[in-house]
């Protein structure tokens, strides 16, 4: 355990952290949406975040970007970036619950068969992917660099790049962007009472399956918008990578308690920022087992999480 | 003939709850559907609001075939419920609860009237209008129930047991704003244990035992019948 | 299909059923002995034991038959180590109900025992050897690796179990996939178990792998087969006793309603923790057969897809349905070398010929339909398909 190593720059890893936390807080949304309404874990998210990361590098690529544009180009990619992410991972979600889920709803099927459909998708699109890409052999595919790295803000020793900056700033807009919908217009009305209760929802006037498709493609929309940050910040993707990120989204989506847009926030900084400290203090090869030691503990201690579940509280 | 229901049968799995049920309701009544625990009362309300899909028979609504048509059109016809158990969305205010009530309709103007006039008809909704509709207690819940299904303006109000676990009290005040709401202009279908009030209140009512019915008749009739005062009205 | 079809085939599967249960039980024992020597003949198929004489068809079904085919003796054995995982996971997802995500992880604890404590070339044995003062060719037996490995695989299943049983059902499924996924990473980063090299020289039934072996030898598989084949029996026979016994009546009251199950006095978490422990053991013992047979393992065979190939086996044949998981398990391991052997893969372009380029795919693909089309699995249980229909009945309009 190397305590030094972590208290000596506890500043600057912290807002490591945090950057890192937001990517896995954006992909939590689609799990928490998911879940809140429909009660069930929707195991092909993380493949719709991977289908957004790949959409977005061929769109960066197809477009003919280089390395290290200049910085109204570079802001220019990210923005289209982000609308052809969100395009390609919302309409990967809907697509899902429209040749998967909405038959087995109509059949009334136990949550079983709805996992095993859902792990079938995400297995199916993993190798899809897998298959069809890079000449199929599965190599991981790299892309321009869109941004060059620079320290943007020096605070008290405390190293802010622009890429983090614009991490974290893109995440909360997009937070804040959806915790207003939800609660504030006539649709998110919808989308709560559906989730609070069903039934009474449909006496309302409220169309389940018109809020169903919506819930998917706000869920995948965000995890557009995450995918084009992760191509931004890592630089790669791979048919494979949606399953840590999957796994780490939904323990952070746990975490801050799942169903809760807040907690989804909440937790996935949280997870990001613990999960370098623990790498800090130990060797980072056991990073991935942490986030699960992470989402055992919380099930067992706090399984509604540090918020508690409300999108659909009231359905014990 | 504003509701119609035509030889209804109804199945939980493979067991029956409606056995051929056949009832009507015309523009401007208020008709009582009575009977003990698991007579079919509130299994009858899912049918007619389409949470439950009928086995057999028909059911019409403003001349209309509305048998297969999915609950949340239903709705947009001009069918309100205040369902059993009030229903009451725990993790909205008040108002976002009343809102909902409204979610058919675009009219701005016409929202805000109907609002006002809920919160006339139920001055507590008013001084609890940014509460959570979770933190109230069964009778302002079940007032929020009846006022939120007020707002889509339904043309036939369903009511499931609005008695249900209230002080004697507040049965008297609700009855009295069902009749005040009929006669503000809505045709009433009410499902009720409470049988003494219900027959009192309404114009015309029927008697439901093991998913059949069995006795109709105007509501003074019903109260005054010796089988039904045996039954259900709790005298010799 | 007209509803006059319809009831012919309904007609037809009862009378088969009918017809099973109505015979003799000296015809049945009859039966099952011929099946059982059938399955003891295949690695001759088509051929009459002892002669040069061929038996005209059945040679078809092999699949060393083609050009660039598998051996066919190999792909028995494959077959029969995925129907004896199948079963085991038949327990846990079948009959209790749960979804275990992370079944791979007990096939590697299974396969790493006999891998740590059995081979010349394990950091374990040589670490034991030098601290307890054993002779320099020590190393632990092959049967008491059987042992080690149920008791160390019922062990963990008991260790995963205890926190995450009382867990919902989509909670428990994402906690054992994390749970497969670490073992993994415990085998590839830590030193003790030969780290991502793997581990070389896992015995079998007669010692360390050799060529001279008289039977289980790495050029001939028949005998590999024949010992899996007798752990299939094996486990068909006490799973079937485990099914009729009050633990098997448990599961299937904590299946169907476990709260009504907690009234009746079924204590649900203990039961499922059952399941739960005889379905790793299970798995344990497979991947012991499957690491002796391979006589050499690394972390990257034990990957997380390989969980839900298991998955897959088990629910696309039928869960619940010991019959129906066994379909399953040789269907998704049989028909892709079949396909191939056939040259029915050669339109594809050269890279997909080989199924483990595209075997996931079909899986996940088969998954999703048959869980849309035929939720009870092919060979379904008929308690099961009955639950499925009757739920079914159950949708509001709105859905």
């Amino acid at each position: 355990m190397n305590f030094d190593a972590l208290f000596d720059h506890i500043g600057q890893h912290t807002v490591d952290g945090l950057a890192k936390g937001a990517i896995y807080a954006l992909v939590a949304l689609g799990y928490t949406l998911v879940y809140g309404v429909l009660r069930l874990i929707n195991f092909a998210h993380s493949e719709v975040f991977m289908v957004g990361t790949f959409a977005v590098m061929w769109t960066w690529i197809g477009i003919g970007a280089g390395n290290t544009p200049s910085i109204g180009i570079a802001i220019l990619l990210l923005v289209l970036g982000g609308l052809v992410g969100a395009a390609a991972s919302g309409g990967t979600a809907v697509l899902v619950e429209l040749v998967a889920y909405r038959h087995l709803r109509r059949k009334n099927a136990p949550s079983l068969v709805f996992l095993i459909t859902a792990i079938g998708v995400s297995l199916s699109l993993t190798e899809i992917f897998g298959i069809f890409t890079g000449n199929g052999e599965r190599k991981i595919q790299g892309m321009p660099t869109i941004l060059n790295q620079s320290i943007a803000i020096d605070f008290l020793g405390v190293e802010i790049t622009n890429l983090q900056l614009i991490v974290l700033a893109a995440a909360f807009l997009m937070m804040i962007g959806l915790d207003q919908f939800i609660n504030k217009t006539r649709y998110g009305r919808g989308v709560r009472a559906v989730a609070q209760n069903p039934d009474t929802a449909a006496l309302m006037g409220v169309n389940k399956d018109r809020v169903i498709v919506l819930i998917f493609a706000l869920g995948g929309l965000m995890a557009g918008v995450a995918a084009v940050l992760w191509n931004m910040r890592y630089g790669f993707t791979r048919f494979d990578i949606g399953f840590v990120i999957g796994l780490k989204a939904f323990t952070a989506a746990v975490l801050g308690g799942i169903g809760n847009l807040r907690g989804a926030l909440v937790g996935g900084l949280l997870l990001g920022v613990i999960e370098v400290y623990f790498a800090t203090l130990t060797a980072s090869k056991w990073e991935d087992v942490f986030a699960f030691i992470v989402l055992v503990v919380v099930l067992m201690f706090r399984p509604t999480g540090l918020l508690g579940e409300s999108l659909g509280r009231a359905r014990a | 003939m504003l509701l119609e229901i035509d030889n209804v049968t109804l199945h939980y799995g493979r067991i029956q709850a409606l056995h051929g049920i056949s009832l009507n309701v015309n523009e401007g009544e208020v008709v009582a559907l009575i009977g003990a625990n698991g007579a079919g009362k509130t299994t009858t309300m899912r049918a007619i609001s389409g949470l439950r899909p009928v086995s057999s028979g028909r059911i019409r609504f403003n001349g209309e075939d509305i048998t297969n048509v999915r609950a949340d059109l239903r709705v947009i016809r001009g069918i309100g419920q205040s369902p059993e158990g009030r229903g009451v969305f725990p993790g909205m205010t008040v108002r976002e609860n009343l809102d909902m009530g409204a979610y058919t309709r675009r009219d701005a103007a016409g929202i805000a009237e109907d609002m006002e006039r809920v919160l006339t008809l139920f001055p507590r909704l008013q001084e609890r209008i940014k509460q959570n509709g979770g933190t109230l207690s069964g009778g302002e819940q079940q007032m929020l129930a009846v006022g939120r299904a007020l707002m889509s303006r339904p043309k036939l109000l369903l009511l499931d047991e609005p008695s249900m676990g209230l002080a004697p009290m507040l049965i008297q005040q609700i009855f009295s704003i069902i009749t005040e709401i009929n006669e503000q202009g809505t045709t009433v279908l009410v499902v009720e244990q409470n049988a003494q009030q219900a027959l009192s209140r309404a114009h015309r009512a029927y008697v439901l035992e093991t998913g059949n019915i069995v006795k109709e008749g105007t509501g003074q009739d019903l109260l005054h019948d010796p089988a039904v005062k045996a039954a259900y009205l709790g005298v010799a | 299909m007209t509803a006059n079809e319809n009831t012919v085939t309904k007609k037809k599967k009862r009378s088969f059923a009918d017809r099973w249960n109505g015979l003799p039980g000296w015809s049945r024992f009859f039966w099952i002995m011929g099946g059982v020597i059938f399955l003891f003949y295949l690695p001759e198929l088509g051929n009459i034991p002892g002669t040069n004489l061929e038996i005209p068809g059945l040679g078809f079904l092999r699949t060393d038959v083609g050009v660039g085919g598998s051996d066919w003796d190999s792909i028995l054995f494959r077959c029969a180590v995925f129907v004896l995982i199948a079963l085991g996971l038949n327990v846990v997802v079948g009959l209790a109900g749960l979804l275990d995500l992370g079944y791979v992880g007990f096939f590697a604890i299974g396969a790493y025992s006999v891998a740590l404590f059995g081979s010349q070339q394990s950091p374990v044995v040589k670490l034991l050897r030098a601290n307890f003062d054993l002779a320099p060719d020590w190393a632990l037996a092959w049967s008491w690796c059987i042992l080690l490995a149920i008791v160390l695989t019922m062990f963990s299943g008991v260790l995963l179990g205890w926190p995450t049983l009382r867990l919902r059902g989509d909670y428990l499924a994402i906690v054992t996939l994390g749970f497969g996924e670490i073992i993994r990473i415990i085998a590839r980063n830590s030193t003790i178990t030969g780290g991502p090299d793997g581990i070389t020289a896992i015995p079998g039934p007669e010692g360390a792998p050799n060529a001279q072996n008289k039977y289980f030898s790495i050029l001939d598989q028949k005998w590999w087969y024949w010992l899996a084949l007798v752990a299939v029996l094996v486990v068909i026979l006490a799973v079937r006793r485990l099914e009729n016994s009050r633990v098997g009546r448990s599961w299937l009251a904590i299946r169907e309603d476990e709260d009504a199950a907690a009234v009746m006095g079924v204590h649900g978490f203990k039961f499922k923790l059952w399941a739960f422990a005889i379905g790793a053991a299970i798995g344990g013992l497979s991947g012991l057969l499957f690491a002796s047979q391979q006589a050499f393992i690394d972390p990257s065979q034990f990957n997380v897809n390989l969980s839900i190939l298991f998955v897959a086996m088990v629910v696309v044949g039928g869960a619940g349905n010991m019959a129906g998981a066994a379909l399953g398990a040789i269907l998704l391991t049989y028909l892709p070398e079949r396909l191939r052997s056939l040259g029915a893969l050669e339109f594809l372009p050269e890279r997909f010929q080989d199924p483990a380029e595209f075997r996931y795919l079909l899986f996940g693909l088969a998954m999703v339909v048959v869980m849309i089309l035929r939720p009870q699995g092919l060979l379904p249980s008929k308690r099961r398909a009955r639950e499925l229909k009757d739920r079914a009945q159950e949708v509001p309009v709105n859905g």
